[in-house]
C-alpha cells in the first residue's frame, strides 16, 4: 500500500511545487485521504508507482487539480467539490503568480497599486 | 398619530431590508417615526457572528457566485445567476425562480435577506451625469421629471450617509460633473491598481474611433468612487463620515468585495441599519403578499405571512400590519411583482413595464507582462468618454470599467484554465504536468485582465416583470415572469463598444481572447449583423415602477409616491426612468434620501389631518 510520503512524492511530480513547498499549505494529512476515499488504495499505489505514467492520468490530473485549486474534480458517480475553505485559500493556483485566493487574505490598504511580486 | 392598541398600527411600513428600505427607515425613524420593516428574507441575529458565518460559506463555496455567502430560501426566493444556462444551438434555459419568456434572458439576479442584493453589491457609486437625466432629448428612452441639479443635495447626503472614496476634482475633469465647489468627498480616492496605471501609461492622451461618432474619443483612465473606506479626508465637511469607517475597517484588498467583503470596509444596508433608532423594527422572514387598499385609494396595511424553514416553509402565519403610510422597497422586480398581485397604481399600465439593467460586455485577455491580477476591489478606474454626447442618440452609450480580476466575470475563475491546462495542455494535447504546469499558469493568470462595457439600456414597455396563475412559489405568492430583450440601440451600443475594444488591444499590445459561442456558459449570446456576441448582467434592474411627470404615463412622481395612492411609495431602482451608465445603487440611495424628506411631510399632514 502507498505511503503518504510516496503520495507527496508523486504530487510534487505531478504540481511543479517541491514536497516542502506543498507540506507548507497544511493540506497534505487532508488531500492524503481525500485521494484515498475517492480513487482507493489500489489506484493510488499505480499512480504513485508512475505518476506522470499513461495508466492513471485522469487521477493524475485530478490530484494535480487538488493541489491547484483545493477541489476535487468531478467523477462518473459524484460532483465536484471543495475540500475546505482552507483547501481553497492554500489553492497553488494563486501561488503560482504570486497572488492569494480572494477573499482569503487582507493584503492590506492600497497593496494592490504595487507592481506584483513576479515582475519585481 | 392614529394608532391602535398593542402597537398594532404603525406610522410607516417599510417593505424590503435592503439599500432603500434601509435609508428609509433611517431617515424617518430619526424623525421618530414608528416603522416597521419587514423583510422576506433571513436575518442573522447577532450581525457579527452572520458575518463570520458568511465570510466562511463563501470561502467554502464551489461556486462563488454573488448569492453564495448568504443563507437563501424557497418561502422567499432569491434569482441566482446560476439559474440561467445557454443552449449549445443559441438559446438558453431558466432553472430557478424567474419564469422566463423574452428571446434573451433577463441575467441578473438578486438577493433576498436582511440587508438585501446591497450584500453583495460591488460598492462603486459614481453619480449619473447632468444629460443622464435627459435621455428623452436624445431620442432614446425617457426624461426625468428631476434634473441633476435638484438630485444634487442628495447625492452628497448619500455620499456623506453611505461613506464615498473618490477625488472630487478627479470627478468634475474626468466625468465632466459639476460637483459644487469646494465640495470634498468624506474620504480619499480609493487608489488605483497597477493595472490601471499600466492601463493609464499606455491609453491616457490616445484616441480610438467609435464607428458612431464623428470623431475620435479621447481616452483617459480616470477613478471611479467608492463606497469602501479608505483614508479619512480632512477638507470634507459636517459630520462627513456619519456612514463610514464606524462598523468597517479600512479596505485591505481582500479582492472579493462581490460578493462580501471580509473586513467590512464595503457599505452594506447593515451598517445604516446598525445606528436605526429605537423606533425602528425589524421583523425578518415576513413575506408581504399584498397591499391592502381602502376605498378612498389610501392603502391601510399590508398583509404577510412569517415562516421557519428554508425549503419546506413550516409555522407560517397570515398577519396584517396596518399604517399611515406604505413604502415598497423590496427591489425592482419584486416591487412590481408585490404591486400587479395587489391590483395598485397601475391606472398608467405601466407596472412592471420599461423592465432595464445594465447588460455588459465583456471582453477579455493577456496583457504583455504581469499586472497583479486578483486584486484589490473588481474595479477602481474606468474610460469615461463613451458616456455623454451626441452618439447617444444612435447607440447606447457605455461606460467601460476596467476588470481587476482577471477573467473571473467573462469565463469564471482560474479554475476552468487549470483545468484545461491540465486535460488537453502540453506538446501532444494529453495534459499539461510539473514545472511546465506551474510556468504555464503563473506566467498567464497573472497578465490576465477583462473590459466591462456597461451599457444603458432603453426604457422599452416590452420588456417587463408579469404575474401568471400557474407560476407560484412555496408559500403560494407569484414568481415573476419576465419578458426580456435587447433593442437595436442596446445591440448597436455593444456592437461599437466591441469596436472600442479591438482598438484598446492594439493600443495595450494585449493578447485578446474574447469569444462568444453559444453554449452553457453564455445564455446571454447573440448574433448581430452577423457577428457573435453576449452579455452578462450587472445586477442592476430598473424602470418597473417607472418616475414621471403624468399619472398617465408613469408610475410614481418624482418623490416616488404611487400617483394612484398618494401614501404608497415604491422607492428603489424601479422608480428610475433612464438606467444611464452609472452603477445605480448611488442614485438609489440619493432618491431615498430625497423621498423620506416628503414622507416625513406626509406623515406630518397626516396627523394634522387626524387630529382635526
Amino acid at each position: 500500500m502507498a505511503t503518504i510520503d510516496q503520495f507527496m512524492a508523486a504530487s510534487a511530480e505531478l504540481t511543479g511545487f517541491s514536497v516542502e513547498e506543498l507540506r507548507a499549505t497544511g493540506m497534505a494529512d487532508a488531500y492524503w485521504a481525500v485521494v484515498l476515499e475517492q480513487a482507493g488504495a489500489e489506484a493510488v499505489g499505480r499512480l504513485v508507482a508512475a505518476p506522470l505514467g499513461e495508466g492513471e492520468r485522469e487521477l493524475a490530473r485530478a490530484v494535480a487539480q487538488l493541489w491547484y485549486l483545493g477541489s476535487w474534480t468531478a467523477t462518473a458517480d459524484g460532483r465536484p467539490f471543495l475540500v475546505s475553505s482552507a483547501a481553497y485559500a492554500q489553492g497553488l493556483v494563486w501561488r503560482a503568480f504570486g497572488g492569494q485566493a480572494p477573499g482569503a487574505v487582507a493584503q492590506g490598504f492600497g497593496s494592490w497599486t504595487a507592481a506584483p511580486l513576479g515582475v519585481r | 398619530m392614529s394608532e391602535l392598541e398593542g402597537g398594532r398600527r404603525w406610522d410607516v411600513i417599510v417593505v424590503g431590508a435592503g439599500f432603500a428600505g434601509s435609508l428609509v427607515a433611517q431617515k424617518l425613524g430619526e424623525q421618530g417615526w414608528r416603522v416597521l420593516v419587514l423583510e422576506a428574507g433571513h436575518g442573522a441575529p447577532d450581525a457579527g457572528s452572520g458575518h463570520q458565518d458568511a465570510v466562511e460559506a463563501y470561502r467554502s463555496a464551489m461556486a462563488k457566485v454573488p448569492n453564495a455567502p448568504y443563507r437563501t430560501s424557497a418561502v422567499a426566493p432569491s434569482a441566482d445567476i446560476l439559474d440561467l444556462s445557454g443552449s449549445p444551438e443559441g438559446g438558453y434555459r431558466a432553472d430557478g425562480y424567474f419564469v422566463q419568456r423574452g428571446p434573451l434572458p433577463y441575467a441578473s439576479g438578486y438577493l433576498r435577506a436582511n440587508g438585501g442584493t446591497g450584500l453583495t453589491w460591488t460598492g462603486l457609486t459614481p453619480r449619473m451625469h447632468p444629460e443622464d437625466f435627459r435621455a428623452g432629448d436624445f431620442g432614446q428612452g425617457r426624461n426625468w421629471p428631476i434634473g441633476y441639479d435638484e438630485l444634487e443635495p442628495y447625492y452628497r447626503a448619500a455620499e456623506r450617509e453611505i461613506g464615498v472614496a473618490a477625488d472630487a476634482e478627479e470627478q468634475r475633469e474626468g466625468v465632466g460633473l459639476p460637483l459644487p465647489d469646494g465640495y470634498e468627498f468624506p474620504m480619499r480616492a480609493i487608489p488605483r491598481s497597477y493595472l490601471d496605471q499600466v492601463m493609464a501609461d499606455a491609453l491616457d492622451g490616445k484616441c480610438v474611433q467609435d464607428p458612431t461618432e464623428e470623431t475620435p474619443t479621447p481616452l483617459r483612465v480616470v477613478g471611479t468612487p467608492h463606497a469602501r473606506n479608505g483614508r479619512p479626508n480632512p477638507g470634507a465637511v459636517d459630520g462627513a463620515m456619519e456612514g463610514a469607517v464606524g462598523s468597517g475597517k479600512l479596505c485591505a484588498g481582500y479582492a472579493s468585495c462581490v460578493p462580501i467583503c471580509p473586513s467590512q470596509a464595503k457599505y452594506t444596508p447593515l451598517r445604516t441599519q446598525a445606528r436605526w433608532g429605537g423606533s425602528v423594527t425589524l421583523v425578518t422572514r415576513a413575506v408581504v403578499s399584498r397591499v391592502r387598499i381602502g376605498g378612498n385609494g389610501r392603502v391601510t396595511g399590508v398583509d404577510y405571512r412569517t415562516y421557519e424553514g428554508d425549503d419546506q416553509p413550516t409555522a407560517v402565519a397570515a398577519r396584517t400590519a396596518e399604517a399611515d403610510l406604505v413604502v415598497l422597497a423590496a427591489h425592482a422586480i419584486e416591487n412590481a411583482k408585490l404591486l400587479l398581485a395587489s391590483g395598485a397604481a397601475n391606472s398608467s399600465d405601466q407596472v412592471g413595464r420599461n423592465l432595464m439593467d445594465h447588460p455588459v460586455l465583456l471582453t477579455w485577455g493577456l496583457m504583455p507582462q504581469q499586472v497583479g491580477a486578483y486584486r484589490g476591489p473588481g474595479s477602481t478606474s474606468g474610460l469615461e468618454g463613451f458616456r455623454f454626447g451626441a452618439a447617444r442618440a444612435r447607440r447606447a452609450p457605455f461606460r467601460v470599467e476596467i476588470g481587476n480580476w482577471g477573467w473571473t466575470w467573462a469565463l469564471g475563475p482560474p479554475d476552468g484554465r487549470v483545468a484545461e491546462l491540465l486535460r488537453s495542455g502540453g506538446p501532444q494535447g494529453r495534459g499539461l504536468f510539473g514545472p511546465q504546469l506551474r510556468r504555464t499558469l503563473g506566467d498567464r493568470i497573472g497578465r490576465e485582465f477583462a473590459f466591462q462595457f456597461e451599457m444603458e439600456q432603453d426604457a422599452d414597455p416590452a420588456n417587463r416583470v408579469t404575474i401568471d396563475d400557474r407560476h407560484r412559489d412555496a408559500l403560494g405568492n407569484p414568481r415573476p415572469v419576465l419578458h426580456y430583450d435587447l433593442s437595436e440601440y442596446v445591440k448597436r451600443g455593444i456592437a461599437a463598444a466591441k469596436t472600442v475594444s479591438d482598438q484598446l488591444f492594439a493600443l495595450l499590445g494585449a493578447e485578446d481572447h474574447t469569444r462568444f459561442e453559444p453554449g452553457p456558459a453564455w445564455p446571454g449570446y447573440f448574433e448581430y449583423q452577423g457577428r457573435p456576441y453576449a452579455y452578462r448582467a450587472a445586477g442592476h434592474g430598473a424602470g418597473t415602477h417607472i418616475m414621471g411627470d403624468s399619472p398617465a404615463t408613469s408610475v410614481v412622481d418624482q418623490w416616488q409616491r404611487c400617483w394612484d395612492h398618494p401614501n404608497l411609495y415604491a422607492v428603489g431602482c424601479g422608480s428610475m426612468p433612464t438606467v444611464a451608465t452609472s452603477n445605480p445603487s448611488l442614485t438609489m440611495a440619493a432618491l431615498a434620501l430625497r423621498s423620506a424628506e416628503r414622507m416625513h411631510r406626509d406623515l406630518l399632514a397626516r396627523q394634522g389631518v387626524d387630529h382635526l
